[in-house]
């Protein structure tokens, strides 16, 4: 017997099936949940939508800020971290000179010194950029330099009697070659910096995301605070699959 | 024959620490002459320090005793007069086909449209045109090792070393290999270092034959091959062929007897 029956291929009845079980939730939700759970533990659909049309700029305002803080926090730490790792690799002095730092703050969770960068820079937008920064700067460091660790020597010797310098051998061996690496820390900051951010915004801050939770839990408005970890969601998928869909197109050589 | 000598070995010992007091002897006092445009193979069980020898004469490892000398200069580094064929797969993986031939005429900062000549050279070569933009990991392994070739070739060294190239092949691909390979190099005029662990392979291929035994390496006999080049495969089937085969293979088997 053929195992494909119907007039739709296996891809498309897969993708019917997630659409189906997608309404199914949303049934389940306005017609059980909502029915026997109250509005103040679980909000209904439509008052989710109401907060959404009724908060329309400040929910604007804020994904902007957070935005800004997170992607900038990011790139900032991503980059240092990169940085510095290429420059541990590269010269064994500087190696030594920088690991106890790296391995004094790397055990530290980055949420417990937010404190202190609220103390030092105040809730503004800077305390919170450099805190996902230093988060995201250890995490890139330890993937990179992992990264260029294990690249295999083989390429290394191959470009030496090739004729490339130190310098060469860096910038068409070890960057290339330690590219999955990056991509891969790259993919883990996509995720830590967004946590960073929100975790930056409830212990204090003027805009964004975090605070609109934190404001709505003080009134009981579970529709907002549900509204803004919604969209919190698709903030951070959308940013995964942006990283994602970019470090596939630079690593696309790489034998799977 | 003009006889040149081009690589000089003298007294080459190469210990290996592993550990405290674990030493190696991976080679023990070799003495060689290679002539210019010769083709030489070294044969040897695995682990008796062919491949050192080689990357000694690449000048990317050093020796603990004795000197190598190419052209009567010692060496104490890479050149690019001397390139390498490589055992494993050592194409860069994220260059493409064309890109990896360019390499080492790149780096050297060679005007772009000469590059690209090299390049196109070299890919017809080895019959890689069609394949010029593909990526490393689309080609199967003997496309992956004519790759490697070319590579090497790119930089028109003058000595061309080759480290048991064909060895991570199937039967089928190293014969047609050792064919067109054998008879490509046949048409220039380089000094060929060849190590392998096939007696046969070294045979069809190499002027002269260096035996080396294991632990500590050092060289047993050197055979001469009386055969013009290029060889057709037929020659394997003849008796003069079979008659060096057999007295090369005394040396091995007198070894593994004895051990």
């Amino acid at each position: 017997m053929k195992s494909n029956k119907g007039i739709f291929n296996k891809n498309v009845q897969n993708a019917l099936v997630m659409v189906f079980s997608i309404i199914f939730g949303f049934l389940v939700w306005g017609l059980v949940i909502n029915r026997f759970v109250d509005d103040l533990y679980w909000p209904t659909i439509p008052s989710l939508f109401g907060a959404l049309v009724q908060m329309k700029v400040t929910i604007a305002l804020s994904i902007g800020s957070s935005i800004y803080r997170t992607i900038a926090g990011y790139s900032l730490g991503c980059i240092l971290g990169i940085v510095i790792a290429y420059l541990m690799s590269w010269n064994r002095w500087f190696n030594a000179f920088i690991t106890p730092y790296i391995e004094i703050i790397r055990p530290i969770p980055a949420l417990a010194l937010i404190p202190f960068f609220i103390l030092w820079f105040g809730i503004g937008d800077l305390g919170k950029i450099l805190m996902i920064a230093m988060g995201a700067f250890v995490i890139m460091v330890i993937t990179v330099l992992e990264g260029i660790f294990q690249l295999d020597q083989i390429y290394i010797k191959a470009a030496t009697i090739l004729g490339a310098s130190k310098w060469k051998i860096y910038k068409t061996i070890v960057f290339p070659g330690s590219l999955p690496a990056i991509m891969s820390g790259l993919r883990i900051n996509a995720a830590f910096s967004f946590g960073m951010m929100i975790a930056a915004e409830f212990l204090g801050a003027k805009t964004g995301l975090g605070l609109i939770i934190i404001i709505a839990r003080r009134t009981m408005s579970t529709n907002v605070m549900l509204l803004s970890v919604i969209i919190i969601g698709i903030l951070a998928f959308l940013f995964d699959r942006l990283v994602l869909s970019i470090g596939r197109y630079v690593t696309r050589w790489m034998p799977t | 024959m003009d006889k040149r000598i081009k690589i000089k070995v003298e007294h080459v010992s190469k210990i290996f620490k592993l550990g405290k007091n674990k030493e190696v002897h991976a080679l023990d006092d070799i003495s060689l002459n290679i002539y210019e445009n010769e083709f030489l193979a070294i044969v040897g069980p695995s682990g008796c320090g062919k491949s050192t020898l080689l990357f000694i004469i690449a000048g990317v490892e050093n020796t603990t005793n004795g000197f190598v000398y190419c052209d009567d200069k010692k060496i104490i580094g890479p050149s690019i007069g001397r390139g390498v064929v490589f055992q494993s797969d050592a194409v860069f993986p994220w260059l493409t086909v064309r890109q990896n031939i360019e390499y080492g005429p790149e780096i050297r900062s060679i005007p772009n449209n000469e590059v690209k000549e090299i390049a196109d050279t070299y890919l017809k070569m080895v019959g890689l045109e069609k394949f010029e933009n593909l990526w490393p990991k689309q080609l199967s392994g003997g496309m992956r090792k004519r790759v490697d070739l070319a590579r090497a070739l790119a930089n028109d060294p003058d000595v061309l070393l080759m480290d048991e190239p064909f060895g991570s092949l199937d039967v089928i691909t190293k014969q047609i290999l050792q064919v067109e390979i054998g008879s490509l190099l046949t048409n220039f005029k380089k000094t060929i270092f060849f190590v392998t662990h096939d007696l046969e392979e070294a045979i069809f291929l190499a002027d002269r034959i260096v035996i080396m035994s294991e632990s500590p390496g050092k060289i047993k006999t050197v055979v001469e091959v009386k055969f013009g080049r290029p060889r057709p495969p037929q020659i394997k089937v003849s008796t003069k062929f079979q008659k060096i085969r057999a007295e090369l293979g005394s040396y091995i088997e007198t070894r593994s007897i004895k051990e």
